[in-house]
């Protein structure tokens, strides 16, 4: 592998890199186990420099990446080559205008939905702001599964739609959506693991944290 | 020398203005939370990213288009399950793809929930620190870091990278009260503005012949404090009632919905009467859908359901408070 490759790896692994060198480094990452290896090694070290357990170096990535390199439905954007020449320009408009907006910017509470009436906000007492010591950081639950059947499943499916429309909408924006397209099996939604007691609690964060 | 004085005055005029723009330009994290909102919502742009949780890397594909039309948006998944999720001001369609079905809720108007976070001033102070990172280059694009520190266990952290001029969401990345990275999702690639192709918003899958599928839930009335029929005793730290929707009668067939925050995440709080076909439920359970939380319970022969983007345990720590308001 080259210098330029490394280089190219880790200006990847920053975001710091051409569209046209990524998407050639992403497919050379689901067929090269040693460019594989070198991208799960490099996210190892910056994880470890940071300090960060965990995080994408661990298990099989690059099987991950190959999977999802050979389940990708390809998607080409059009007239690539008829924008090309239009990408500085179109930039220097949107910073201009975005540069402009920053000037005539209006009080942005002014501009936000209704505020929500003391009455709604005071409904139920916040117990007081501390951190509970005895905390669990997983769910105490007795049935591992949501599943009462089919029914159930689409009820569940029929919540989740509406909360994220409900509180996804501003914000974050796209984000708030992101996990019904990434699951798997969106109608059955990944149960947590059957808990109880803070061993098993602690268990299944980490489980969630990995 | 009137030259001079023209010179000079136009001079003072741009120092006037460009120390307007400075002083006015966010350099609050808060006010940049406000710019990220704007920028998600307001702004055209399209790109792929990358999302990563655990060992599972997904792929996806956004297209967010802002005009004359209004707000659409197509969010699609390029690797993995075949799903997507098309936004426009008729509503929220989720295209279960290997299932060739779609998902509606009709009954659901945006008017009826209040934005967030942006309404709740003060809140997000008593449960999340804010800070400025560094800069970073993303997707050819220079990023600022904001850093929203969870003050406690109840909710999630995030470490966002927003585009220095218009706030737009680059990176992004959910971490845990021990500050341990959970998700991520960063642009390998993005465009902005005209170079947006409306043409993507056009959904891969064919609809026409899929099942369309119905929430089923009632749009529901609004609702306020001496309406509310079940609720929480208690509440984490921070959170507060934001919305609240009522459809039916107690002891007939009822459903409300309660929405609450803590100025940045928000709990979904659903109470329905136990249908015919959910005698079987559990008594209680939990479940996770990305980084999304919910807990179930069966109380009264009423179903109580807690969703959110938020550690398990405020999910159940919120759906085991909830019970009859004693009138």
């Amino acid at each position: 592998m080259t210098k330029e490759t490394h280089e190219h790896l880790s200006c990847l692994m920053d975001g710091e890199i051409s569209r046209e060198t990524s998407r050639f480094l992403v497919r050379r990452l689901g067929a090269d186990d040693e460019l594989c290896a070198t991208w799960a090694r490099y996210h190892l070290v910056r994880d470890c420099l940071r300090h960060q357990d965990g995080g994408i170096a661990n298990g099989d990535l690059c099987g991950k990446v190959r999977q999802a390199l050979e389940n990708e439905e390809l998607q080409k954007p059009a007239s690539a080559s008829a924008r090309r020449w239009l990408r500085p320009v179109a930039g220097m408009a949107v910073a201009a205008s975005v540069a402009l907006m920053a000037v005539m910017m209006v009080d942005p509470a002014s501009k936000s939905a209704p505020p929500v009436s003391s009455e709604l906000a005071g409904s139920a007492q916040a117990v007081p702001f501390t951190s509970p010591q005895s905390l669990g950081t997983g769910p105490v639950s007795r049935q591992a599964s949501l599943s009462g059947g089919l029914q159930s499943e689409q009820k569940m499916n029929s919540y989740l739609l509406r909360h994220y429309q409900a509180t996804g909408t501003s914000g974050k924006g796209f984000v708030t959506f992101v996990p019904i397209v990434i699951t798997k099996n969106a109608s059955d939604p990944e149960p947590v693991s059957n808990t109880g007691d803070q061993q098993s609690n602690d268990k299944s964060e980490d489980a969630l944290a990995q | 020398m009137k030259i001079r004085i023209a010179t000079l005055g136009l001079v003072a005029f741009w120092l006037a203005l460009t120390g307007h723009a400075l002083a006015g330009s966010p350099e609050n994290p808060r006010d940049w939370l406000e710019r990220m909102s704007t920028a998600m919502s307001q702004m055209s742009f399209q790109g792929t990213f990358v999302y990563m949780q655990g060992d599972d890397v997904v792929t996806m594909r956004i297209t967010h288009v802002s005009d004359q039309q209004g707000i659409r948006e197509r969010l699609v998944s390029l690797s993995g399950a075949n799903r997507e999720v098309l936004r426009d001001s008729s509503g929220v369609r989720w295209v279960l793809g290997d299932d060739q079905s779609v998902l509606e809720d009709s009954a659901f108007n945006r008017t009826f929930f209040p934005d967030l976070p942006i309404d709740q001033a003060g809140a997000m102070d008593r449960s999340y620190t804010l800070k400025f990172g560094g800069k970073q280059r993303i997707a050819g694009q220079i990023a600022r870091n904001l850093k929203v520190l969870p003050r406690d266990n109840y909710r999630y952290g995030y470490s966002l990278w927003l585009e220095q001029h218009s706030g737009l969401l680059l990176k992004w990345e959910l971490i845990d009260s021990k500050r341990k990275p959970m998700a991520k999702l960063m642009f390998t690639e993005i465009r902005l503005g005209s170079e947006v192709d409306p043409g993507e918003l056009k959904p891969s899958s064919q609809l026409s012949k899929f099942k369309t599928v119905e929430s089923g839930l009632p749009a529901g009335r609004a609702g306020a404090q001496d309406t509310l029929r079940w609720q929480p005793s208690r509440l984490p730290p921070g959170f507060s009632l934001t919305a609240h929707r009522l459809s039916g009668q107690q002891g007939g067939s009822l459903y409300e919905h309660l929405v609450y925050s803590d100025g940045l995440a928000a709990v979904s709080v659903y109470i329905e009467s136990r249908g015919q076909n959910q005698l079987n439920l559990a008594e209680s359970s939990s479940s996770r859908l990305g980084t999304t939380h919910t807990f179930s319970r069966v109380a009264d022969d009423m179903v109580i359901t807690v969703v959110g983007d938020v550690p398990a345990v405020t999910v159940e720590f919120i759906g085991n408070a909830v019970g009859p308001v004693d009138r």
